[in-house]
């Protein structure tokens, strides 16, 4: 099966093994240029992640839902004591509002799960780079 | 056998191509819905609440397919940086994402008014509503 662990495994194998053949055909100066240029990009976007996304999602997420669960509070105790003639109207806008900020907050976690799997593929290749650096050393 | 690239370069264009034909429909249907709701003078939630909230339904369609869009463009720049491509791939992928921002701009258009414009104006009536009659409580 293409998605079982078996398939999956021997596929990232076959990639692993074709990127040291691309690698290990490169001179040194692309090799250099190719390695530096995936520094840059690694702490760039860690930098990034620790810095800033992080503070900005855990903000985001953490002021709306304290300001939508105090707001569903009212809307829930007006729907259920009666308490306006436009109870469907409440209900409406609770409904609503939640399901806004759920696929939200999912759209949030889906991004910043891209962004550490994309993290995670350049750190993968810059494993591969020293390794290859490490075979090149040795040969000389 | 599909290397990662390929599969990713050929799973964006079908899923682009299913994506517009889906929105050519859909828009058909929406400014259909946009003439009978305009016909009448509704006034906010009745016209939400047509044909059991289908206003409403069409609004979550629309939020679902710019959110799609967006997935799409990203991927799609991210494809176009990332990989050394060719001047037909490169012209396949610019197609692809004026494709996505010109259905993304529709979408918007078309539920902009009335739909946008009732949901806005019930959600504003109803947060007023909470706060007003719970603080008067």
């Amino acid at each position: 099966m293409w998605f079982s662990f078996q398939e999956r495994r021997k596929r990232k194998l076959v990639k692993y093994e074709q990127q040291i053949q691309h690698l290990s055909r490169l001179s040194n100066g692309e090799f250099n240029f190719e390695y530096i240029e995936l520094q840059k990009k690694y702490h760039f976007r860690k930098n990034i992640l620790s810095l800033f996304l992080i503070a900005f999602t855990v903000s985001i997420l953490s002021g709306v839902w304290t300001k939508f669960f105090s707001f569903s509070q009212k809307a829930l105790t007006i729907y259920f004591n009666q308490l306006s003639n436009d109870r469907e109207i409440v209900l409406f806008v609770f409904i609503f509002l939640s399901i806004i900020i759920v696929i939200l907050t999912l759209f949030l976690f889906v991004s910043l799960y891209i962004y550490l799997m994309s993290l995670t593929h350049i750190k993968g290749k810059i494993l591969i780079m020293d390794q290859v650096k490490q075979k090149k050393g040795r040969k000389k | 056998m599909y290397t990662s690239s390929s599969f990713l370069k050929y799973l964006l264009v079908s899923v682009t191509l299913g994506y517009a034909v889906f929105c050519t429909v859909f828009f058909l249907r929406l400014n259909e819905l946009n003439n009978k709701l305009l016909q009448k003078d509704y006034g906010s939630f009745e016209l939400l609440q047509f044909n059991s909230y289908q206003p409403v339904k069409y609004f979550f369609i629309c939020f679902g397919l710019i959110i799609l869009a967006i997935i799409g463009v990203s991927a799609s720049v991210i494809y176009l940086r990332s990989k050394q491509v060719d001047e037909i791939e490169m012209w396949l992928f610019i197609l692809l994402i004026a494709v996505l921002v010109i259905t993304s701009i529709l979408t918007i258009k078309l539920i902009a008014i009335p739909i946008f414009q009732a949901i806005l104006g019930v959600t504003f009536v109803g947060s007023i509503l909470v706060i007003g009659v719970s603080d008067s409580n």
